[in-house]
């Protein structure tokens, strides 16, 4: 059986514990959301809107409909047709994602800095080559390279342009996202097809506690009214502005995504939606954010439990990364143990591929290994069935070992299974003298020459001449209405 | 043990009730308020400072040591002479995150630690525009403007409002410190001001200028 190995982090009580509070939440205190047009509709659906004030209250009977309204089946779409992801996902496993949003490049020879539009191409090369990343993100371009106003804008033209992959969305600015919205309809060839195939779905990030800035309200409101599915977030920091607990910043983590959630399900229902949570946690000692504190891995665990089992909504959190600055053995013990952990909860998306130091940092190499780890996890989730042919009695019970000639190498049970083990790629599996033999490589060496042979091949993906220039045609209008 | 010494202890553990406590008793036992300040409190406060810096403390334990001298300071205050109290004037500092930037959390910490040391600060928020810096920096009369940027967009932002800052003509000198996790020394550099990495160092900076 498939998906089958997850472990609960809660018990029952707790589970519906947790889901009481947050509903109670909404009703009693509601959210503050910093957008008229959208509190209009939403007073006009039912929810107890103070318009002076931007209040905004939920009742029972709301988000029970809009929880009813989420659609069980859906399709995130993929530019090339040939990565489209089906939710619930068939196989049980998860799909993976890269990072989104940090604005370090580290390059192959170990420079950082911003990220290029150049990298963001090579970025994509990468993404499309990788058998285990199932969707991308932005990168995070900056103003040194293109204007600062529009630099989603830009780097969206990057990712329809070369990934084969679902892009996922994260918006600058309220002003950039009819453009993004109109430019990913432009790559498919207008916005009916976007809403039929989304190929792109979008990121809106709550602040906690329970405020909906502009921005976020707008790419809410705007994906309902396009109809474009959206992975709400909440990033709050432990200890900084929610409770220190990371059950208490869980909690309010997913109190803030269900309320998205039930408003966009109110305003659209039946739109495609996943929960994503992405707790952080701030050093008491040094205040820095972190990512990788263990408190937190298991908080993500709940909240992955509280949707998926609670609420039977898809839900998607940090799968890898790491608060280390370099690829050292800090980041891959925080980044193995955050993957297997998840790979074992109730998430449908594991994230962040490619990642390093609190995700601020993205590195070619580090994706490439993120890769071979998935890979790894995805299998830990498959788990093994124990039944009759699999522990092979039979071949012990029939004594087939005590013939002098037997050997488990040539038996039929390990001809039907012996393909069956996961050989990550690049591992060693090797002795020592061929080790030597090969130059002593380690699994960063590796990386570095699956690099070189994946970029001196030729990309397997790139837009279509003509939905290309729809697709300019849209980035030299944001251009005009955007840069300052 | 000496009450003075008493007094250091009670606030490195951060004992506000004792703390306040133990101010009035030395008064009453006839210590003088600027001994008290000078052999307890100062002390305290550095060795707070050492503890936070080679991180043997927590934030919040810190925040628990400020807050039991403040309220020590409170009760020594009217003991204080003219002359001595003008030193405890606080300096005020105006913060806030540059236009194009919601990210608060790096600022509100700067403010905590700011007034923790009876800093006063006027925190204009987020998305804070060159205009309104010059404003508050020119209603209050301020020496210090702390700004943040998290994104690498807002530090453009960021360079224009000081550029403002730089151009009008206040009547004083006014320092600017930034922060904020894409913000670097070398940028700082580059547009003519202050750089501090964390809201600790950040402090640290303004006390050190303050002096
Ligand atoms: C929490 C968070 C948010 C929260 C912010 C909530 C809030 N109330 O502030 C929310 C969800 C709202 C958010 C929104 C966005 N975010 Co954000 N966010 C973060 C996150 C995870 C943590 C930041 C944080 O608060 N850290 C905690 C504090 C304590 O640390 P700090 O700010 O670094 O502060 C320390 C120092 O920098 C310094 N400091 C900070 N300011 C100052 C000021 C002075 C004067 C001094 C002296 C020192 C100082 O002192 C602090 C330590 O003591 C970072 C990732 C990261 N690793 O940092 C991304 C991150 C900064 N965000 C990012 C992005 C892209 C965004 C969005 C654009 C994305 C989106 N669509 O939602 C929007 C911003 C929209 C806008 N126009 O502003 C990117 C930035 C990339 C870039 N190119 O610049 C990051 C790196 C994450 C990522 N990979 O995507 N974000």
């Amino acid at each position: 059986m498939v998906g089958r190995i997850k472990y609960n982090v809660m018990n029952d009580t707790e589970l519906s514990f947790l889901k009481s509070e947050i509903e109670r939440l909404l009703i009693e205190r509601g959210i503050h959301l910093e957008h008229d047009e959208m509190l209009s509709d939403l007073a006009e659906l039912g929810c107890q809107v103070d318009m002076e004030t931007k209040d905004l209250k939920f009742t029972k009977e709301l988000i029970d409909k809009a929880v009813k309204a989420i659609p069980e089946k859906f399709t995130l779409y993929s530019p090339s047709g040939t990565r489209d992801l089906d939710f619930p996902n068939p196989d049980g496993g998860f799909y993976s994602r890269t990072n989104t949003g940090a604005p370090n490049y580290r390059d192959i020879k170990g420079n950082t800095h911003y990220t290029t539009l150049e990298e963001v191409e090579e970025w994509y090369k990468l993404t499309n080559a990788m058998e285990n990343i199932d969707f991308v993100t932005l990168p995070s371009t900056s103003g040194e390279y293109v204007p600062g106003d529009a630099v989603d804008v830009y780097t969206l033209e990057k990712a329809l342009k070369h990934s084969a992959k679902h892009i996922w969305i994260q918006p600058y600015e309220s002003d950039n996202v009819q453009y993004l919205i109109d430019m990913s309809a432009a790559a498919v060839g207008g916005l009916e097809e976007l809403q039929k195939k989304p190929i792109v779905s979008f990121i809106a990030c709550s602040v906690p506690c329970m405020t909906y800035k502009h921005m976020d309200a707008e790419i809410l409101y705007r994906c309902a009214k396009s109809g474009i599915p959206v992975q709400p977030c909440s990033l709050p920091t432990a200890g900084a502005n929610t409770p220190v607990t990371a059950q208490g910043t869980a909690f309010i983590a997913c109190a803030e995504i269900m309320a998205m959630i039930v408003m966009l399900e109110l305003l659209h229902p039946g739109l495609p939606v996943i929960a994503t949570p992405l707790l952080f946690s701030m050093d008491m000692m040094t205040t820095y954010t972190l990512q990788s504190n263990t408190e937190i891995t298991i908080a993500r665990l709940i909240a992955m439990e509280l949707f998926e089992n609670g609420y039977n909504i898809r839900a998607h959190s940090y799968g890898t990364g790491t608060d280390s600055m370099e690829m050292d053995a800090q980041n891959f013990i925080e980044r193995t143990n955050l993957t297997d952990s998840m790979a074992m909860s109730a998430a449908s998306i594991l994230g962040g591929a490619g990642q390093l130091e609190t995700a601020k940092t993205i590195s070619p190499l580090q994706l490439i290994i993120d890769n071979e780890i998935f890979g790894i996890a995805q299998r830990l989730r498959r788990g093994l069935d124990v039944n009759i042919e699999t522990i092979d009695s039979e071949e012990i019970f029939a004594c087939l070992d005590k013939d002098p000639t037997f050997s488990y190498l040539m038996s039929p049970h390990t001809n039907r299974h012996f393909m069956e083990p996961h050989r990550p790629d690049m591992f060693n599996r090797d002795g020592a003298v061929n080790w030597e033999t090969d130059g002593c490589k380690s699994l960063t060496d590796k990386a570095l020459e699956k690099f070189h042979i994946i970029m001196n091949a030729e990309d397997t993906y790139e837009l279509s001449a003509d939905k290309m220039a729809e697709v300019k045609k849209v980035l030299k209008l944001a251009n005009e209405a955007l840069v300052k | 043990m000496l009450p003075t010494k008493k007094i250091f202890q009670k606030i490195i553990e951060g004992d506000e009730v004792c703390t306040v406590e133990l101010c009035r008793e030395c008064l009453s036992n006839g210590y003088d308020a600027m001994e008290i300040l000078e052999k307890s409190m100062i002390p305290a406060m550095d060795q707070c400072g050492v503890l936070l810096t080679n991180r043997k403390s927590f934030i919040p334990q810190v925040l628990m040591s400020t807050r039991a001298m403040q309220a020590g300071i409170e009760v020594l205050k009217p003991y204080l002479s003219q002359q001595e109290n003008k030193l405890m004037i606080s300096e005020t500092v105006i913060i806030g995150t540059v236009m194009g930037d919601v990210h608060t959390i790096g600022k509100n910490l700067v403010s905590i630690m700011l007034e923790s040391v009876g800093t006063t600060v006027i925190d204009l928020g987020a998305n804070i525009s060159g205009k309104e810096f010059i404003d508050a920096i020119t209603k209050y009369q301020a020496r210090f403007v702390m700004m943040s940027a998290m994104l690498t967009s807002a530090m453009v932002s960021m360079r224009k409002i000081v550029k403002e800052i730089k151009d009008h003509e206040f009547g004083w000198d006014v320092v600017i410190i930034i922060g904020g996790v894409m913000v670097t020394l070398a940028f700082a550099k580059e547009i003519g001001v202050e750089y501090a990495e964390n809201a600790i160092i950040g402090m640290e900076k303004i006390l050190k200028i303050h002096d």
